[in-house]
């Protein structure tokens, strides 16, 4: 006999444990006192005998108590183990026979659970994750309100004073963002950076990891120049190599020493690559500089306490200062609050939107589980009359669903990490940027707790349902009603009914933002965009502001058009698509004013470069330069507004107001959706950059007779020739350009999409668990219906007639709602009416076709029923 | 007597329990007289960690127990050695001839140098 099962035997059949010790030990003092008497001795003495030479008969009785007690309870735990290892088993075999079944609660389960994870991962990752700064918490982040609302950032006289006087930080520094020309051992490039004060590096709790941090004396004016590296910048930039900490580097021209790198583990706001002491300048001649403030709280201070501080500080300081400053109060919130709160009530509300998913989920779940244990009514029924308990019932319910949480949470991490990397991408920069979404033991312990939950659910429900029923009432209209019929089974329909017409609601949405965001796509730019390079020129400040750009990029795009396959290149000041511009307005010979219009300098090949058709009088020419009668192009919109009955070429306008000679229209061009493809065309009036003059950040537009990407490389060639110290040209299609400006579009339209989808496969999996719930109820009618010789055609008929009905009226109801909710997305539409039948109908087709397959496989599993089996119940 | 004897004692006291089982199935009573008789009487074993031991020996594996009846009709607690209760016994005499040879080295050392 096998030790366990011995064990059990005896557990069932034997006595206790303290039974057993006092029989053995009994036993042996009742042989060894025969034993003495056999030698002569009397029985008292013996047994007296015998009792001294045992010694200490109690703590023996103990100690086998506790070595046999603490058997017995290792034997229990393993007999439930296996116990539970078998029930996986049978579990396991039970649902591997019914494969679509399983699939089909599997994928429910991973829908419901993924989305939950994902968003978590995201919530995770930005909400409750503290930055990565030591004591984060404590890192504050101050800035001044004005009329109660937040300016980001602090007047330099408060934040001197707070500085000086406040008590409440550790340390409060002041930072700026800073950019500068850097060359490595490649290409000289823009590098984005910080200024900082001293005090930086404490606030964030970070020091260098080579070298140190800036004192005070560095931030004075005149000192010489110092930089701190990021070590992502030393690595890319100059190899890690260990000599440049205190080599000298040249700053877009000016030599600075490098005092310090960063930990690699470092990331400070704003993505900064490099730190410079912040210079507050000696004296500000009347302007006000701003700054934005970091501080480090006391240990001993709270968040309230420093902002009445600050208050008071600011407060006297704000008497001296200009009218609408004088109620400034102070801001004060932690850095992550800062970086992140804004996202936190959006986040939240996806969040109780998949919650709610999951809920649905769970719900359509356990009603395919009562498919299943309707079906298995008879095999629960024997079990019982076998002798099996209900404890033992529920522990084999259990362990199916534990199998079916487990399958489902990780399809529910599959699905998430597929999906995660297209959503971080698609999100608004915020979120983008924070560190760390993905997949990691917080979101597979999240995941694990929401599995287990819903697998409680699981198995409670149909063991509860399982419990209720008895032997005999079951086995008396065996094939019949289950679980109290009529009212549950209509809670279950409305529910699904539920479920459908908000499916419907979510995919007419949808549909809209697809409509809209196809309608913005098809838009004519207005440029032609399959042989346009757009590019970027950021030249040094230092050695080309002031006018000293415009020798320096007339030889360059002289240059570039020379390059075989350029057909057409310009300079222009603005991004073709790209959005902001300068605009104006000038006074009218009647005095009133002009309407706003933008003003753009370009060169002479612009218009041949982006296609725009010149609609009358002339374009620019190379005599079009300083020196020559100013001119001026302007677009067609212009022309219409300010000289609606006449033509405009020729008229003179006086846009640099009275100490500038007027500019002379010698041209009209077609409109060009200069602002974002979304915008009206804006008005325009272009002016020649040989005479408004080049400043060192300048566009490049390049039209070509070959594919744009291959005469990138000899753009960049060329400039760098021209001056090897300036970082070569960024260049971009006018697709992409066009892509970002729709991005947040495409954002929404996405997201949308997703809850609409997963919204309606949960839909379309709850109108199938009911419809196959309905058919496993009937099976035996449709086994009389079939021996009857009933035909298919029939059947199927009658059984869909009750989900065509539902779906019916979840598309009506779902109908009404979405004329009502659609007004939500009223703003977010583009030329697209919130009405618009044609979306409305498909997204009725889409949902009734899927509703319809839905009904149609429990109904055909109708038709199929054997009369045999289902008759004999 | 609560020092390093006792573990030794304990150690041993379980190596002859094992051997002692190898001539076959015995309860308690029988173990102790029977290695009173091969040692005539010259170890008496402390008789109240003689139980705990079996015990613990059963914990481990190395014994299973069963209840059986004596030739006069009495019942008690049979033990008998396991597959890898004879494992074990092999290991502890192995064991035990390694500490005895090297002890036996020591005391029967001459003087050499310090």
């Amino acid at each position: 006999m096998s030790r366990s099962l011995r064990h059990r035997y005896r557990r069932f059949f034997g006595r206790r444990i303290a039974d057993e010790i006092d029989a053995e030990l009994r036993f042996h003092v009742d042989m060894r006192v025969e034993e003495l008497i056999e030698r002569g001795m009397g029985p008292e003495e013996a047994k007296r005998a015998v009792i001294a030479r045992l010694g200490d008969v109690e703590s023996a009785r103990r100690e086998c108590t506790v070595i046999d007690q603490r058997q017995q309870r290792r034997e229990a735990r393993h007999d439930m183990f296996d116990s539970f290892l078998h029930d996986l088993r049978l579990a396991g075999r039970s649902l591997a026979r019914q494969k679509g079944w399983t699939a089909v609660v599997v994928a429910t389960l991973g829908l419901g659970i993924g989305a939950n994870s994902s968003l978590f991962s995201i919530v995770n990752a930005v909400l409750l994750r503290p930055l990565p700064y030591p004591d984060s918490h404590r890192i504050i982040s101050v800035s001044e309100a004005y009329d109660g609302r937040d300016g980001f950032v602090v007047a330099a006289p408060v934040l001197a004073a707070w500085r000086t006087e406040a008590t409440s930080f550790d340390a409060l520094a002041a930072y700026s963002s800073s950019s500068t020309i850097m060359q490595g051992r490649g290409d000289p490039e823009i590098v984005r950076g910080q200024q900082v004060t001293a005090g930086y590096f404490a606030v964030m709790g970070q020091m260098p990891v080579r070298g140190r941090p800036f004192n005070a004396d560095e931030e004075k004016p005149g000192a010489p120049r110092v930089i701190i590296l990021s070590d992502q910048l030393w690595r890319r930039m100059y190899g890690a190599d260990s000599t440049v900490l205190g080599a000298t580097i040249n700053l877009d021209g000016n030599p600075t020493t490098v005092v310090g790198i960063m930990p690699p583990s470092f990331t400070s706001t704003g993505r900064a690559q490099y730190w410079i002491p912040l210079r507050t300048p000696a004296s500000t001649g009347g302007a006000t500089f701003y700054y934005s403030a970091l501080g480090r709280l006391r240990h001993d201070r709270t968040i309230e306490s420093a902002r009445t501080e600050l208050a008071t500080i600011q407060q006297r300081v704000n008497a001296a200062r200009a009218t609408e400053a004088r109620t400034a109060t102070p801001v004060v919130m932690t850095l992550h609050e800062r970086r992140y709160g804004d996202t936190r009530p959006a986040l939240l509300l996806l969040l109780s939107a998949v919650g709610v998913l999951l809920l649905i989920a769970c719900a359509n779940v356990s009603n395919l589980i009562l498919v299943r244990a309707a079906r298995r009514e008879g095999e629960f029924a024997v079990r019982i009359a076998l002798g099996a308990s209900r404890g033992r019932l529920m522990r084999y319910l259990l362990a199916e669903s534990v199998i079916l949480t487990t399958l489902g949470a990780v399809l529910a991490l599959l699905l998430a990490r597929l999906t995660l990397g297209s959503a971080v991408r698609l999100s608004p920069q915020v979120i983008a940027r924070a560190e760390g979404i993905g997949i990691d033991s917080t979101v597979i312990v999240f995941t694990a707790a929401v599995a287990i939950a819903t697998g409680l659910v699981f198995a409670l429900i149909p063991a509860l349902a399982v419990g209720r029923t008895s032997v005999n009432s079951v086995l008396a209209h065996s094939g019949g009603r289950s679980t109290s019929g009529g009212r549950q089974h209509n809670a279950r329909r409305a529910l699904v009914v539920a479920q459908l017409a908000t499916a419907l609601t979510l995919v007419t949405g949808a549909g809209l933002l697809a409509k809209s965001f196809a309608t913005v796509m098809s838009i004519d730019p207005g440029v032609d965009v399959n042989r346009v390079l757009l590019g970027t020129v950021q030249l040094s400040y230092t050695r080309y502001g002031s006018g000293k750009a415009t020798p320096f990029f007339e030889q360059f795009v002289e240059r570039v058009r020379a390059i075989p396959g350029v057909e057409a290149a310009a300079l222009s000041d603005a991004l073709p698509l790209g959005g902001a511009r300068m605009s104006t307005v000038f006074t009218l010979a009647d005095g009133t004013k002009s309407p706003r219009f933008d003003v753009s300098a370009v060169g002479e090949e612009y218009f041949q470069a982006l296609a725009i058709p010149r609609v009358s009088g002339r374009l620019f020419l190379e005599s079009d330069a300083a020196g020559a009668p100013p001119v001026a192009v302007i677009n067609q919109a212009l022309a219409g507004a300010l000289f609606p009955n006449d033509a405009a070429v020729g008229k003179q306008l006086p846009i640099g107001g009275e100490n500038e000679p007027p500019v002379t229209v010698v041209g009209v061009v077609r409109d060009a959706r200069q602002r974002g493809i979304e915008s009206d065309p804006p008005l325009v009036l272009y002016r020649p950059v040989r005479q408004d003059g080049a400043g060192a950040y300048m566009h490049l537009v390049v039209r070509t007779s070959v594919n744009p990407q291959t005469v990138q490389r000899a753009i960049r060639e060329t400039m760098l020739a021209l001056d090897p110290t300036q970082p070569p040209p960024q260049f971009m299609t006018p697709q992409q350009v066009i892509a970002e400006s729709v991005a947040p579009r495409r954002f929404n339209f996405v997201l949308l999409g997703i809850l609409a989808t997963v919204a309606a496969l949960l839909a379309a999996i709850g109108l199938y668990g009911v419809m196959s719930y309905a058919v496993a109820e009937r099976t035996r009618e449709f086994g009389i219906r079939a021996a009857l010789g009933a035909d298919r055609a029939r059947v199927l008929q009658h059984v869909m007639k009750e989900g065509v009905w539902l779906t019916v009226i979840a598309l009506a109801m779902g109908g009404a709602g979405s004329y009502a909710a659609v007004q939500l997305l009223r703003n977010m539409l583009f030329q697209v009416s919130v009405h618009d039948p044609w979306i409305f109908a498909a997204g009725g087709l889409v949902l009734g076709t899927v509703a319809l397959i839905a009904c149609l496989v429990p109904a055909l599993r109708a038709t199929r029923v054997d009369p045999v089996t289902a008759l004999r119940g | 007597m609560r020092d390093s004897t006792l573990d030794f004692q304990k150690g041993t006291l379980d190596l002859m329990v094992l051997k002692t089982l190898t001539w076959g199935p015995a309860h308690g009573y029988g173990i102790a007289r029977w290695i009173e008789q091969c040692t005539d009487d010259a170890l008496r074993i402390e008789e109240g960690s003689l139980y705990p031991a079996l015990h613990r020996l059963e914990e481990r594996g190395y014994v299973v127990s069963e209840w059986g009846v004596t030739k006069q009709n009495r019942e008690a607690k049979y033990y008998r050695l396991t597959t890898a209760g004879k494992k074990q016994l092999r290991a502890a005499h192995d064991q035990w001839k390694r500490f005895t040879a090297a002890l036996t080295k020591v005391m029967e050392s001459a003087p050499g140098p310090a």
